[in-house]
């Protein structure tokens, strides 16, 4: 049994570490050497036995460890929350390394589930949900083992049923403990619906974001999209509620984000950053755009994972927006964006992207106001063949939509795609895709459309964003990811407004990628329920406290930090006393400090300290349940306790006067465990039971 | 080594002997065990003598007897410097206290001279002589046996050399069984000289130090310190009980329980040797009326003080 109570030890708390590994605060080799150390440790109690070295050094740790998470919550952890999982994960080991007895390994399960509580304020992974299921199965079996284990220990009365181990068990005992486990968590079920959760808002996404806001900024460089254009995260999620269009719409949709007007030769700007509030309506949408009468409208339901930037995506003409958003903005580009908190969110968009046919567009002639032609047709210093270039393409062409098509299909026909980019520095980036690489990826593409269309007197911006990703039939929705972030071009006309082109031969590209497999499907249709119905259950009021306390904490550790450094300078306490009022905020530091006291409660490690010696600092007269129901039992039939008689001497009153002859042996339990300090077997808790029911029987009889 | 073990077969040892006095043997085991010294005090002829040679006996190392008389000098006791011609030097001799066990028989037949010089020997396990010290050999116990005072031919013992004795007992006639036992049965009741010793000099050292590590919980000490201090303020008491008294009922109630087989004291402890351990340092008033204090008075007034202590909860 030793051994199988163990591994099951282990298996907990290895899922407590491993749960830490689903936030994003380790490294992979991190995490190995993690997982490395805690295997290790299985063999550590022969490590203890035979090195007192060993036992002196692990006696001291503690207090490095309590130093190291004090500094590393003040200047290194970039949250309190991630000092409090350092600490855990240093206790945890800690524990591995000197367990001994039954407290130990209690600690240890503890631990175990401040790591998986820990863990989950820091990850939305649908995997959380499996370190869950297998805590409550594996801590449903630990915890029986560990209770048979204490009980043969004990020599107890299970002890006698327990002579061999093997019966014990058996597949039915785990199978039973499984039930259990199920059950219980059919119950967590029921409680995590009734109350909602809190706390996503402490998420320190940072280290996710970085990557991708470079896309979506007032300024890109071209090329900023390289890097990402391999990555396969997952960004968004964009239902399509409604059935399916024609074919052609589905063909042309892109989630449009931040669109460029300004060029300099290498980097496109966002210059009109001139923004409007828009305010809900009646029917709770923001009205974005101008719905055009007649043009099929498309509903998006997108979730949106925290990507660092503030750009709402949606199929462009976005017409309304719908989601839990105070206000939203919108610039002179035509770009939608919100104060996003940052977590996933989710919202409804309404597009009509195919509001105009290509008949009206070809009718539509060169007559632009002064507004667009001011922006749109501004130009850097070009190089002469890039002119000659624009010259040419233009040639034969009559209105502004012959002219976009004809750049498109140039582009189209005569580049390659690429993600190797190369770049010849004696060039501008334009000039060097046009005339020497003559590969690229999307950004050099829509940058030179919109360049040479530009050249030719039509204005055009150029669009960041994504294209349509992968179709889910499981969910009934485009799957987007990092790679499939986009560029492409909008070319303004006169009736119809901005009008999407795209020029890069990227489909074509894009269908040597495999597509994902149907289990695939499946899962991420699985992680977007676990967004949709767990992680975004019900937050509500909640996520605004968790945002308060989030920035109270990022103000009080700015404080102390301060506090510290003024009491470096100043020897003075002022900074820190105001902190100290918002109780609520040592909650984290507290936490921290009961893990730490529960491991001191080893008297062994008492021993180090020098206030640990001289025992309990409190004065504690145990009351004795038993003793003090024995007296009231007997004191309803009649006999009291002298204030003089010591209680063996009232026991042996009773029993010499009443016949009561097993009050003295209760008497002698009491002696052991008030003056003796000593715990009761279960044997002898189930003898008192027994004297103590049959005394009260008798008091029955009495008075019957 | 199995201390239970070995204090059982002491005590059973013992009870060969001394039949039908559990009581007695187990209050003089608590004066071995917390390194003090037994005075057994009654009538002639209950078996004082007996109980302290056979517990002299049952102990290993080195054991004398001093039969106290009223012409006994200091020097019987402690020893004497003798001029050695040959060294030309003063040699002490050492006398019969230089023992383990010291079997001080009817100490109350001598003079006080002669029973203030046990003082030194008593308390400091030392004896001073020709101004030299000499070491007591450990462990060191004082049995002595006494006859109430209003017996003919006595002198009392001061009140210092009453306080050097960690308990006084008194043993009492025997149940009439026992007695009927003690007259038929011969074989059953051994001789004191048949019996060996059980257990060895430094065992006992063990013991005694295994003693001072009962515990004894706050709420006892409590308990304990009530007890003194109303013999302090009873009325009926001219003399209360000194620091060095409450210490040695501290002492008698750990050796009690762990003669029991406890490493933790209980109220009974205390409760049930209070009077063993304090009666024969407190002087009662009416002694100055009376000349002469009587034992039972007291332990009466004791008794009383105990009826009045609460016991803690």
């Amino acid at each position: 049994m030793s051994f199988y109570f163990h591994l099951s030890s282990y298996l907990l708390a290895l899922n407590g570490f491993l749960s830490l590994g689903l936030t994003d605060k380790f490294s992979p080799f991190g995490l190995a050497l993690i997982l490395l150390a805690v295997i290790l440790s299985w063999w550590s109690p022969d490590l203890g036995a035979t090195s007192p070295l060993f036992r002196r050094f692990m006696g001291v740790l503690p207090f490095f460890f309590l130093s190291f998470a004090i500094g590393d919550v003040l200047f290194l952890a970039d949250s309190f929350i991630t000092g409090v999982i350092h600490l855990l994960i240093l206790l945890g080991l800690y524990k591995l390394y000197n367990r001994r007895d039954n407290r130990d390994y209690l600690d240890i399960y503890i631990i175990s589930f401040f790591q998986l509580v820990a863990a989950s304020a820091l990850t939305t992974s649908l995997a959380f949900l499996i370190h869950f299921l297998a805590f409550m199965i594996l801590g449903t079996w630990t915890f029986v083992l560990f209770h048979l284990k204490r009980e043969v220990e004990r020599g107890g009365v299970l002890a006698k049923g327990l002579g061999d181990a093997g019966q014990v068990l058996s597949p039915s005992f785990f199978l039973s403990s499984l039930g259990v486990a199920l059950l219980s968590f059919a119950l967590t079920l029921g409680i995590f619906l009734v109350i909602p959760r809190i706390g996503r808002a402490y998420l320190p996404f940072k280290s996710r974001v970085g990557t991708l806001v470079t896309g979506f900024a007032d300024k890109v460089e071209l090329g900023a999209f390289g890097n990402i254009q391999t990555d396969p995260t997952i960004v968004m999620r964009v239902g399509m509620p409604e059935p399916l269009g024609q074919g052609v719409i589905l063909d042309r949709l892109r989630w449009r984000g931040v669109a460029f007007d300004y060029f300099d030769g290498r980097s496109w700007f966002s210059l009109d950053r001139e923004r409007w509030t828009i305010l809900r309506n009646s029917e709770g949408i923001f009205p974005v755009g101008r719905l055009e009468a007649g043009a099929t409208v498309i509903r998006q339901e997108v979730y949106l994972e925290p990507i660092g930037a503030t750009a709402l995506f949606a199929a462009p003409r976005v017409v309304g927006i719908k989601g839990d958003f105070p206000a939203i903005l919108l610039d002179g580009t035509g770009s939608i964006s919100a104060a996003l908190p940052e977590r996933r969110i989710h919202y409804t968009a309404y597009s009509q992207p195919d509001a105009f046919p290509e008949e009206w567009l070809k009718e539509e002639d060169a007559e632009y106001p002064s507004s667009i032609t001011e922006t749109y047709l501004q130009l850097p210093q070009l190089p002469a063949r890039v002119v000659q270039l624009a010259k040419a393409l233009a040639q034969g062409t009559s209105g502004p939509y012959e002219k976009a098509k004809r750049v498109e299909s140039y582009l189209l026909e005569n580049y390659r795609y690429s993600l190797n980019l190369g770049r010849d520095p004696r060039f501008e980036p334009v000039e060097d895709f046009l005339f020497v690489q003559k590969q690229g990826n999307c950004e050099y593409f829509a940058a030179s459309m919109a360049v040479l269309l530009r050249r030719m007197g039509v204005p055009a911006r150029v669009v960041n964003g994504f294209q349509r990703g992968e179709w889910n039939e499981v969910g009934r929705y485009f799957a987007v990811r990092q790679r499939d972030a986009h560029s492409w071009v909008e070319v303004y006309f006169p009736r119809a407004g901005w009008i999407t082109f795209d020029p890069s031969p990227r489909a074509t590209f894009e269908a040597q990628v495999a597509p994902s497999g149907a289990i695939f499907k499946y899962l991420d249709w699985l992680r977007m329920r676990w967004n949709r119905y767990i992680i975004d259950y019900n937050l509500g009021d909640q996520i605004v406290l968790a945002i308060t306390l989030k920035r109270r904490s990022e103000a009080m550790r700015e404080g102390l930090l301060s506090g510290v450094r003024g009491l470096w300078g100043h020897f003075s306490m002022r900074g820190i006393l105001p902190l100290v009022k918002d109780l609520r905020l040592l909650l984290i530091p507290g936490l921290a400090l009961s893990i730490l006291f529960i491991m001191l409660r080893r008297r062994d490690l008492r021993s180090c300290i020098p206030w640990g010696r001289r025992g309990p600092f409190w004065k504690d007269y145990p009351k004795v349940a038993f003793y003090e129901r024995m007296l009231k039992i007997l004191g309803r039939q009649g006999l009291i306790k002298g204030e003089i008689e010591t209680p063996r001497e009232f026991s042996q009153r009773v029993a010499r006067e009443w016949g009561m002859e097993e009050v003295p042996d209760i008497i002698r339990l009491y002696y052991r465990v008030r003056y003796g300090k000593e715990r009761l077997s279960l044997d002898e808790e189930v003898k008192i039971e027994g004297i103590l029911s049959r005394v009260a029987r008798r008091e029955g009889q009495i008075h019957g | 080594m199995d201390y239970q073990a070995k204090i059982q077969v002491l005590q059973d040892n013992i009870q060969k002997v001394i039949v039908g006095k559990p009581e007695a043997v187990r209050l003089s085991l608590v004066a071995l065990l917390a390194r003090g010294h037994l005075l057994i005090e009654d009538v002639p002829g209950v078996g004082k003598t007996t109980l302290a040679h056979s517990l002299a006996r049952s102990l290993g190392g080195t054991f004398q007897r001093i039969q106290f008389t009223s012409d006994l000098l200091p020097s019987d006791i402690l020893g004497v410097s003798i001029y050695d011609q040959r060294t030309g030097e003063f040699q002490f001799k050492p006398g019969p206290i230089f023992a383990n066990v010291v079997l001080a028989d009817e100490i109350n037949r001598t003079t006080p001279k002669t029973q203030s010089s046990l003082l030194e020997a008593m308390n400091d396990f030392q004896v001073s002589v020709d101004h030299r010290t000499y070491k007591l050999p450990r462990p060191f116990i004082v049995l002595a046996t006494q006859n109430p005072l209003e017996y003919q031919g006595t002198h009392p013992l001061p009140e210092s050399q009453m306080d050097r004795f960690l308990l006084r007992i008194r043993i009492g006639y025997p149940q009439e069984v026992d007695e009927k036992r003690i007259l038929q049965g011969r074989r059953a009741v051994s001789s004191v000289e048949e019996l060996g010793p059980v257990i060895s000099a430094e065992e006992v050292l063990v013991l005694q130090r295994c003693v001072e590590g009962v515990r004894v919980d706050e709420s006892l000490v409590d308990y304990l310190m009530a007890i003194v201090q109303a013999t302090r303020r009873s009325e009926a008491l001219a003399l209360g009980v000194s620091p060095r008294g409450s210490l040695s009922l501290h002492r008698a109630a750990q050796a009690l329980a762990f003669i029991e087989g406890r490493d933790y004291c209980v109220p009974d402890d205390i409760k049930s040797l209070a009077i063993s351990a304090l009666a024969h340092r407190v002087m009662a008033k009416t002694r100055w009326r009376l000349g002469e204090g009587r034992t039972e008075e007291e332990e009466e007034i004791l008794w009383g003080i105990l009826q009045e202590t609460p016991i803690p909860r």
